[in-house]
Formats: structure tokens, C-alpha cells, sequence
């Protein structure tokens, strides 16, 4: 009974969205400004196998990638595991969707700090499946936020975030239909 | 009575077994009450290493893909392997093979098949070397149960396409390795040897 009425409490006052099992708020804070569920989608390998639910939090809905990265603000994209991704692997896949985004030279002009993040990721050591690990523009620095807990330190340079961004919204992503997804589609 | 004079019997006949790569693979196998043949026998490889001894038993023997695909009854697929992997590496190539052999409907009709399958897959932890794996398929449940070493793993996966997908892994348009494919159906090759 009493379960019942915490359920249908949390019904009216938190709506979700539900991929494959994760629920996504759809509001979420940064840097104590309210920031609302732009899109959210699965990120598959040969396409069963189930690997993170990403969402992306932004100050303001958006439907096109152009207007994403231009728009001002604290921004989140929030990765929940749903398998094991050894530090390796976690920071292979985001040098390569890095590159694929981004010219040779701006690339290298990243490089110290894809360095800084992937230091980071080796610390934590795997992003093990229910893990939340989210990515944080905080209006001044791009911080990494392992289950709600700030990991490593802030790395500087908004073009590094967005760098990263077009990983997912580029316009080579690492899945169509994924940044479908988080543009809203 | 009668069986221990069968068995002797047997014995005495010799019972056939095939052998690769110092795994022997028994030539008849029993599934949901029907008497299987080992249809064929064949080592994956992965760059330079030996990964499994696979073995396919099916009621008839065939030596089409389409045929295996289509026969009806109970079937067998089982993995020996060679090598350790893990459950990722193992998960990732079963999906590699689905994703080479299906459309994106095809997919999400077994999509909860498959997630079942990795679940067991991931609880079981790593295929040590010498593990064997056995995926039998029942027609009279018209499901698929997943055996480690003998030991059935959790609850049995619904559903006769998902069996079939799991062949087309080895037998499919894309098969994991094409002299795997050729070795399951005994098909000659002309020209070789």
C-alpha cells in the first residue's frame, strides 16, 4: 500500500524516459542550472549487443548538431553502462571517434587533453555496467562525473568539449541512428 | 539387460568418435529424444590461434547450409575451446555473426533471445580452454538450452528462429570462417588436397 503510493508519487513528480532498462531524468543540474533532456539513445555493437545509454542534457532543447555545439551554457551528456568497458577500450573508442570528427590538425590540438581524460578513465579502470559516467561542460570546463562524483580535474577549452560532443553528433557519429536520437528525433 | 548388452554391443563395433585437434567429438549424440548424427567437424581460428573445435549433429545428415537450416527436429551445435576468452570477446563475436547473417527485423525478433543468451554468457564469466559448449536446440519445446560442461545454464530460450540464427553464425550467408562452414557440411572442395 504504502509502495504504492511512493510509486504513484514518483510517477507524477519524476518523469523518465526508459531505454533498454535505464530511466533518464529529464531534467538534470550543472553547475546548479537547470538543464532538460535533449535527446537519448542506445549505443549498440553489431547491433545486439547492448553497450551504454547516452543522453544529452542542454540548457535548451535543440534538433540539429550545428545548433548544439553554438549553443552557450552547462551542458551534460550522461553515459549509463549496460556492459563492461575496460579503460583501454572506453578511451580507444573515443580517440577513434575523435578522429573521425576532426581534422589531423585539430586533432593534435586535442590530443593533451583526450591525454588528461583517458589518465582519468585509467584511474577509475573500467566503466563497469551500471555505471553512470557523465561528461559535464560546466560554462568554464569540461569535468567528468563518475556516479555523481566529480573524477580527475577540469579540462579546459570549450572546443575540447565540443570536440567530444561530435563524437556522438559529429558528422561522422559513432551511430546514425543515435544522434538521431539525441537531437530529439 | 538389454541395454548393457546393447552397449556391449556398441563397444564391441567400435563406438565412433571424430577427433581434431586432440578433441574427440562422438559421431551420434541424443537431443529431446532424437538420435543425432555429427554432421561435421571443423576448427575457428582468429588470425593465427586456434579458438574452438566446433561439431554440428543433426537428424540427417546435410551437406547444403539450406538444408541444415530447414531440417527439421532436434539439432546441436558444440564448442570446444581451444583457448581462453572472455565473456566479452565471446559475446562480441556471437553478435558479430548475427549482425553479418540478419536484417534489422530479423534482429529485433530475437533481440530478447539474445539478451538472454549474453546474460548466461556474462554469468558464466570467461570460456576457459577446454570448455565445452553446447547449444541444443528441442523441436518439442521449440527452444534452444545453453550446456557448460553438462550443466544446463538458467532457463531455456524460446523459440525456433533463434536457433536458426544461432547456425547461421557457422552456416549463414557470412559465415564466421568459410572453411568452418565447408568442414560443418562436409562439403568437398575441388581441387584441394
Amino acid at each position: 500500500m504504502l509502495k504504492a503510493l511512493v510509486a504513484a508519487a514518483l510517477a507524477v513528480t519524476v518523469s523518465a524516459a526508459d531505454i533498454s532498462g535505464v530511466k533518464l531524468e529529464d531534467k538534470a543540474q550543472v553547475e546548479s542550472r537547470d538543464l532538460v533532456l535533449n535527446g537519448a539513445g542506445l549505443r549498440t555493437r553489431f547491433r545486439v549487443v547492448k553497450v551504454y545509454v547516452i543522453g544529452l542534457y542542454l540548457p535548451e532543447k535543440k534538433s540539429d548538431a550545428a545548433a548544439v555545439l553554438s549553443l552557450g551554457g552547462p551542458k551534460r551528456a550522461a553515459i549509463h553502462m549496460l556492459r563492461d568497458v575496460g579503460a583501454d577500450t572506453f578511451t580507444d573508442a573515443l580517440v577513434e571517434g575523435l578522429k573521425a570528427n576532426h581534422s589531423e590538425a585539430d586533432y593534435k590540438a586535442l590530443e593533451p587533453r583526450v591525454k588528461e581524460l583517458s589518465d582519468t578513465m585509467a584511474q577509475i579502470g573500467e566503466a563497469k555496467s551500471g555505471m553512470t559516467i557523465a561528461l559535464d561542460w560546466t560554462g568554464g570546463a569540461t569535468r567528468l562525473v563518475v556516479n555523481g562524483q566529480p573524477a580527475g580535474k577540469p579540462i579546459a577549452g570549450e572546443d575540447f568539449y565540443k570536440a567530444l560532443l561530435r563524437i556522438w553528433i559529429g558528422d561522422k557519429p559513432v551511430q546514425d541512428d543515435l544522434k538521431k536520437s539525441l537531437l530529439g528525433a | 539387460m538389454v541395454s548393457s548388452l546393447l552397449a556391449a554391443l556398441a563397444l564391441a563395433a567400435g563406438v565412433q568418435s571424430a577427433e581434431l585437434e586432440g578433441v574427440q567429438l562422438e559421431e551420434r549424440a541424443q537431443v529431446d529424444g532424437q538420435r543425432l548424427e555429427l554432421n561435421g567437424i571443423g576448427l575457428r581460428t582468429r588470425y593465427f590461434f586456434k579458438v574452438y573445435v566446433a561439431g554440428l549433429y543433426l537428424p540427417q545428415k546435410a551437406s547444403s547450409a539450406q538444408t541444415a537450416l530447414d531440417a527439421p527436429g532436434a539439432k546441436r551445435i558444440v564448442l570446444v575451446m581451444l583457448r581462453d576468452a572472455s565473456a566479452e570477446q565471446f559475446v562480441d563475436s556471437i553478435a558479430a555473426g548475427l549482425d553479418a547473417n540478419h536484417s534489422e527485423a530479423e534482429l529485433e525478433k530475437i533481440q530478447p533471445r539474445v539478451d538472454e543468451l549474453f546474460a548466461k554468457i556474462h554469468a558464466i564469466g570467461e570460456a576457459k580452454k577446454g570448455m565445452r559448449i553446447v547449444l541444443d536446440y528441442s523441436p518439442s519445446a521449440a527452444s534452444t538450452m545453453l550446456y557448460i560442461d553438462g550443466t544446463g545454464q538458467g532457463e531455456p530460450m524460446r523459440g525456433a528462429e533463434f536457433f536458426r540464427a544461432l547456425l547461421r553464425i557457422w552456416l549463414g550467408e557470412r559465415p564466421a570462417e568459410a572453411e568452418l562452414k565447408r568442414m560443418l557440411l562436409r562439403q568437398e572442395v575441388n581441387g584441394k588436397e
